[in-house]
């Protein structure tokens, strides 16, 4: 009797236990789950494990410090910067790089915000990288401070620039990306990875590599053996001034890749964000479109001069019951929660390798002071982002618009892959959107833009020596932008290698009657870094390209998780 | 003589009102050019200087458009139009008519930033949906109104709802984000940095 109220007792117990499960229906509160969850099967090998690239070692070294807060617009000598030594022993290879993924922790109770670890000062023992204006006169970063307040609102100093073109970072706002790259998230981590290019050529807008054409030595790869010394400075983000005694703890990780060959892959972390949308994935048409669009985005990273793969696809699913719904219908201010989640929601084992993808219902602009808040496709926790989960901005997250069940209706159900043209636009975009935010947090930028704030005062781009550059823009004063018709029919630039405008290289581009010229490299808008939406024709599925340049794909390569 | 000097200032006015007056085709190239930005930047003036005539273009846009983005974006944008009648019975029909949980709740948004309290029983209408993203946003809607009886009637859909990530984001969409829990402590935060976002979109 005794055991069988116990095995009763024990019975009860696990129906509540399955009640609280995630896949059941809550009530009113969580959306009953239904399917089976998706796994990944894209044939033709653009996604396999063996994808990656077994030359390539990892080392990792830590460091520590205490150091002193200052105000955004406070002087920064060189008494409070805080000197990091970095041990460059071996020899890492033509592809190796090092990472330095800065965080600021014990920051002061009775000081709001949190701080930015900028890295102000990398040198090898032979060559300074960064070459910030440093020497404390002429209202310089170290005179007057790395920032310029006016009734609280503060922009970046302007005599406190990159003083040299031979530099890691082209400009002040190059530079600027790395050191703060979400300015409303608290403790979000600086990260620097070098070298920051390799390869010939390049001037104007684009100018010659600072690695490629000095730092390297000739020999083309980081100087060593020896030491490097990091100087980080330690910058309030809600404050122009911070009393003396603020201090915090500054930690460094110099992340180390040995790599002496191209190519390599990239793990996913695909993470469904709130029951809706992962229930559309469990559904057959879910699946065969989860399916197209890794094939979708495979291909695009794999294509020749890119050469990076895609390794290991992981599903994600972040139910209701874990907190995934309140992130579905995402905001721009929940941005930082969200990746700061990664850490929970991601296996641990991922870190580092896997770039974390969140795929939620949509993304509302509501930080911007722009009436209701416009929706926004796709958006990066950080131009050339941290190889860790658990920061404000571990990874990039991209709008579903509730559509993985419903997209590309003229697919039949029964194929594996929907073909280009039985593929709406929309959902081509969809692929094209992740692409383009990975390719931020690689570190790349848009090829061209016109960002109308005062970090960008005029024409921003992406210095990779062989993309194309375009500065003609429609429209006049502030709504003047770069677009597909002014780059196409106006530009003047001429690009490498063949020195032909865009007009010249693309003759017959007509959009509205589907005719397009994708491969067509001295035009922007073919590149997966353009900077606005592009055009694509569902019925034959021709569209704008989605290159990724040679030099570009140098870059994802120097990446400690491309492995 | 006056008579036709008449007529020709009358000429002359037509004239150059047509010349600087956007045709609505104008409008509509102009609207389409800044909404397929990965970034809207445009704005509310911008918006209002696209004449009389844009919200029509943007509803015509609206209904030719198979696009998503797009959609949601001219439902946004008609949110800068708030004489015209047209738009809030448009939205309200779309608002009422779709499945589609995002369009419903840009729907929401746009009517809240461009009626506010005027549409207070339409978003009270939303409270009881069964897509829990529809009533957050119908609340959110009701909150930013400051309206003493629609305060109630959030405070009311608070209690009752059983989403607990719900009730959660409605507290915290009035919470300053840079205010830390220890107030009394704290200095008074006096400056943060101003810069563009779009290069991460």
């Amino acid at each position: 009797m005794m055991k069988q109220t116990i095995i009763g007792i024990l019975v009860v117990f696990s129906i509540f236990l399955s009640g609280c499960s995630s896949d059941a229906p809550a009530g009113l509160s969580c959306n009953a789950l239904s399917g089976t969850p998706w796994t990944p099967s894209v044939p033709g090998g653009l996604v396999a494990s063996t994808n990656h690239d077994s030359s390539v070692t990892l080392s990792t070294e830590t460091k520590t410090a205490t150091g002193t807060i200052i105000g955004l617009s406070q002087a920064a000598p060189s008494t409070v910067e805080i000197p990091i030594d970095i041990t460059m022993d071996a020899d890492l290879g033509a592809y190796g790089s090092v990472t330095l993924v800065a965080e600021v922790s014990n920051y002061p109770d009775d000081l709001a915000g949190s701080a930015f670890p900028m890295l102000v000062s990398l040198s090898d023992g032979t060559d300074e990288y960064i070459k910030m204006a440093r020497t404390g006169s002429g209202g310089d970063c170290a005179a007057s401070g790395y920032y310029t307040c006016s009734s609280g609102s503060c922009v970046a100093n302007s005599n406190c620039t990159v003083t040299s073109t031979t530099s890691a970072y082209i400009d002040r706002a190059h530079w600027e990306q790395h050191q703060a790259p979400n300015i409303t998230a608290t403790n979000a981590p600086s990260t620097n990875m070098f070298p920051t290019c390799n390869w010939a050529g390049g001037s104007g807008l684009n100018p010659a590599c600072a690695f490629t054409s000095t730092f390297f030595g000739g020999t083309g790869k980081l100087r060593h053996p020896g030491t490097y010394q990091a100087r980080y400075v330690l910058i309030s983000d809600s404050y122009a001034s911070v009393t003396a005694g603020h201090t915090a703890t500054l930690t460094v990780r110099a992340i180390r890749k040995t790599d002496t060959t191209s190519g390599g892959a990239v793990d996913i972390n695909l993470i469904f964000v709130g029951n809706k949308t992962i229930n559309d994935s469990r559904t057959d048409v879910g699946q065969r479109n989860m399916n197209t669009l890794v094939s979708n985005l495979a291909t695009m990273f794999a294509q020749t001069g890119t050469d990076v793969k895609i390794g290991s696809v992981n599903p994600i699913e972040w139910q209701c019951a874990n907190g995934g719904d309140s992130f579905s219908s995402l905001k721009t201010s929940q941005l930082s929660d969200m990746f700061a989640a990664s850490s929970s929601v991601a296996s641990a084992a991922s870190e580092g390798k896997a770039l974390n993808v969140f795929l939620v219902s949509t993304i509302t602009d509501d930080q911007g002071a722009i009436g209701s808040g416009f929706t926004i496709l796709g958006f990066d926790g950080a131009i050339g982002g941290p190889p860790t989960n658990g920061t404000a901005v571990s990874g990039v997250t991209v709008a579903t618009f509730d559509a993985l069940s419903t997209y590309n209706p003229s697919c039949p159900a029964s194929t594996a892959i929907c073909p280009l043209n039985q593929q709406d636009a929309d959902f081509h975009e969809l692929g094209v959107a992740i692409a383009h935010e990975l390719g931020h947090f690689f570190g790349m930028n848009h090829l061209s833009e016109l960002a109308p704030d005062v970090s960008h005062p005029s024409y921003s781009n992406d210095i990779i020596a062989d993309t194309p550059v375009c500065t003609a823009t429609a429209g006049s004063g502030s709504s003047a932008q770069i677009t597909i018709s002014s780059c196409l029919n106006t530009d003047s630039n001429l690009q490498p290698p063949l020195n032909r405008t865009c007009n010249t290289a693309c003759t017959s581009y007509n959009s509205s009657s589907g005719v397009y010229c994708p491969t067509i490299t001295e035009c922007q808008f073919n590149h997966v870094m353009w900077w606005t939406s592009k055009n694509f024709t569902p019925s034959s599925g021709a569209g704008d390209g989605n290159l990724f340049s040679t030099d570009s794909g140098i870059l994802i390569n120097f990446n400690s998780i491309v492995q | 003589m006056n008579r036709l000097l008449s007529l020709i200032g009358i000429v002359v006015l037509t004239l150059s009102f047509s010349a600087s007056a956007k045709t609505d085709e104008d409008i509509r190239s102009d609207i389409q050019e800044m909404i397929s930005r990965r970034a809207v930047t445009a704005t509310a003036q911008w918006w209002q200087d696209q004449g009389a005539s844009a919200p029509n273009v943007i509803m015509g846009m609206y209904k030719k458009s198979q696009r998503r983005l797009e959609r949601l974006r001219l439902v946004e944008a008609l949110s800068f139009y708030p004489e015209s009648t047209e738009a809030v019975a448009f939205l309200k029909s779309e608002g009422t008519a779709t499945k589609n949980s995002a369009l419903r709740q840009a729907v929401i948004r746009s009517l809240s930033a461009s009626q506010g309290i005027k549409e207070k029983d339409f978003f009270a209408g939303y409270l009881k949906h069964s897509d829990p993203n529809t009533r957050l946003e119908a609340a959110l809607a009701l909150k930013r109104t400051g309206d003493p009886q629609a305060t109630e009637m959030v405070e009311g859909f608070a209690a009752k709802e059983k989403a607990a990530w719900v009730v959660k984001s409605l507290n915290k969409a009035s919470a300053p984000r840079t205010t830390p829990e220890t107030t009394s402590k704290v200095i008074a935060p006096n400056a943060h940095i101003v810069r563009d976002t779009s290069d991460r979109q």
